[in-house]
């Protein structure tokens, strides 16, 4: 879809004049070369080998007690090879897809092994080892074979293994874990080094959000903190780093990018978490809360707003949604909820003339630049 | 720029395979051996369950089990070193077989026990939060003990029948404990009758 798009529009532009000719087919050639492995059979693969996958873990879960326990054991054990040897073919053939989606399947058949274990010994009460056990695995298949599926999927078995130790142990203020405190950075760091090897964008951004995750409850554990300030405070470096301190952000590849955004959305959940935890406190603390997200949303977007979409975007959704809750926590119980409805309408009508004028501006900008 | 060129350099797949494999199936073939050690080593104590609340919850395809003298510990018996802040960890719990067979507790304690007599058995529970306040003042209050045996996976459709002997009290199961205190169920009795025994496999 979007190449047919592309060529068309640089057919167009070559038309035109604004491209040289042979330039356009050069463009088109760079783009193929970054996008080869897209194709609609290629997600449909991986898809099936979900399915396959998911089909397998519920012929586990049914706990069929016709096959002995060797032979089931020794079926799992069977998929997992025949996923791998898929994928050995397929590489050596460069159908890149097909290899990633019998990797996805010999992940799902790792997982229903580990179930099965425990449904063969009855085991109970061990959801974290059971997700480590599974990113590991995981990982091991992202890091030999490059895998960018294999990445992600630990990424996200890594955040389900986070979840499951944050659960066992949450709300124990001061109660030592320090083996998990360990482990999840270390999971973090291998999902971070599977998303350098495989190129996967995704699996560094969910190798991010553990290590936020993992420094929110450390900080809320440990130090009996509101994790809140902690994000805030992150943010702020976050975002001071990406977008006005030249020897970081050239190394990241320009001002204004992917820690800048982190950096904004941080901060700005941060100081609404904070917000949240003060509410119905102090009318005065909260006033000042609100002017300072209110602040910090516009300071945002003055600084990176033109360069970075999704700065701006969240910087706006921040402002609309900081502005309706000021309205409905100063006016809210003295107008009614028509009134409210009425007030928050109008409001949002007004954010969005701003937002069509500051967009408008930034526009004019980059034309002149 | 040199270290992404090593982190990005190409495995040759058989090998890729190799490697997962070994980890994968090495992985699973661990588990299972620790656990038939513990079938095959551990020294066998009898414990009778006890009902749960809310009764007749069947949760997919197990039941869930509590028992009777292990699952809730009084503070107040608790002997050993008790932490000077709040800590999570196990206790250690020594059983010995009574009379009717079944397994008494005779001692509850923070730390593991150094030496123990012919037939006592040493049980570890899953870590639990020792409040440091708990042991000034009045020590009041019980601790919900769990001990990775709180589960009896069953063929769909006989739950319930154990579930009812569960909550007759009629239910009893042969637990191995390994040295290090790891339980592992190795049969499941009602009245006295074997229902379901482990293989090791």
């Amino acid at each position: 879809m979007l190449r047919r798009y592309l060529a068309r529009e640089i057919e167009n532009w070559t038309k035109n004049g604004l491209l040289e000719p042979g330039q356009g087919a050069a463009l088109l050639a760079d783009h193929d070369r970054r996008h080869s492995g897209f194709s609609l059979s290629g997600v449909l693969g991986v898809l099936a080998a979900v399915l396959f996958g998911a089909a397998v873990i519920a012929l586990v879960a049914a706990n069929w007690e016709l096959i002995a326990r060797p032979l089931r054991v020794a079926m799992i054990v069977a998929m997992i090879v025949v996923g791998l040897a898929i994928a050995v073919v397929a590489r050596r053939r460069d159908f890149g897809w097909i290899a990633e989606a019998a990797l996805v399947f010999t992940l799902l058949s790792y997982g229903a092994g580990i179930a099965l274990v425990g449904q063969m010994y009855h085991l109970s009460g061990d959801e974290a080892a059971f997700m480590l056990a599974w990113t590991i695995g995981a990982l091991v298949v992202a890091l030999s074979f490059s895998s960018a599926f294999a990445a992600i999927a630990a990424g996200l078995l890594g955040l389900g293994y986070f979840f499951a130790e944050a659960e066992i142990w949450g709300r124990a203020v001061e109660a030592s874990n320090a083996a998990a405190y360990l482990h999840v950075p270390l999971v973090a760091i291998a999902i971070a080094a599977a998303a350098l090897r495989t190129e996967s964008k995704v699996a560094g951004h969910l190798a991010a959000l553990l290590v936020v995750g993992w420094a929110m409850w450390l900080f809320s554990e440990r130090f009996g903190g509101d994790p809140g300030y902690l994000l805030a405070v992150l943010g702020a470096i976050a975002f001071a780093a990406g977008s006005l301190v030249p020897a970081v952000y050239q190394r990241l590849g320009g001002p204004h990018g992917v820690a800048s955004v982190y950096g904004t959305v941080m901060l700005l959940a941060g100081l609404g978490v904070i917000q949240g935890d003060l509410s119905g406190d102090n009318l005065v603390l909260e006033i000042a809360m609100a002017v300072l997200i209110l602040g910090a949303s516009v300071a945002v977007l003055a600084i990176a707003g033109r360069d970075n979409q999704s700065i701006r975007r969240f910087a706006y959704v921040a402002f609309a949604a900081e502005t309706i809750y000021v309205v409905s926590e100063t006016l809210g119980s003295l107008i009614g909820s028509s009134g409210f409805l009425f007030l928050g309408g109008l409001t949002l009508a007004i954010i969005a003339y701003l937002v069509m004028r500051v967009e408008r501006r930034f526009n004019a900008k980059r034309e002149q630049t | 720029m040199r270290f992404l060129r090593t982190l990005r350099a190409p495995l040759n797949p058989v090998i890729a395979a190799l490697v997962s494999a070994c980890v994968l199936i090495g992985t699973l073939a661990v588990m299972i051996e620790s656990r038939a050690s513990i079938l095959r080593h551990g020294e066998e104590i009898v414990l009778k369950t006890a009902p749960v609340d809310p009764r007749d919850l069947m949760r997919g395809d197990y039941v869930r089990l509590r028992y009777e003298d292990i699952s809730t510990v009084d503070i107040a018996l608790i002997t050993g070193q008790w932490p000077e802040k709040d800590r999570m960890a196990p206790l250690w719990l020594t059983l010995v077989a009574g009379e009717d067979g079944l397994a008494d507790v005779i001692e509850v304690s923070t730390e593991r026990p150094s030496t123990r007599a012919e037939g006592e058995v040493v049980l570890k529970s899953k870590p639990e939060r020792l409040r440091a306040a708990s042991k000034s003042g009045a020590r009041t209050g019980s601790y919900n003990l769990t001990f990775g045996i709180e589960r009896y996976y069953v063929p769909e459709g006989e739950g319930l029948e154990i579930e009812k002997a569960r909550n007759q009290e009629r239910t009893t199961v042969a637990v191995r404990v390994s040295e290090d205190g790891e339980a592992q169920i190795a049969r499941l009795m009602i009245d006295g009758e074997t229902l379901y025994a482990e293989p090791l496999y």
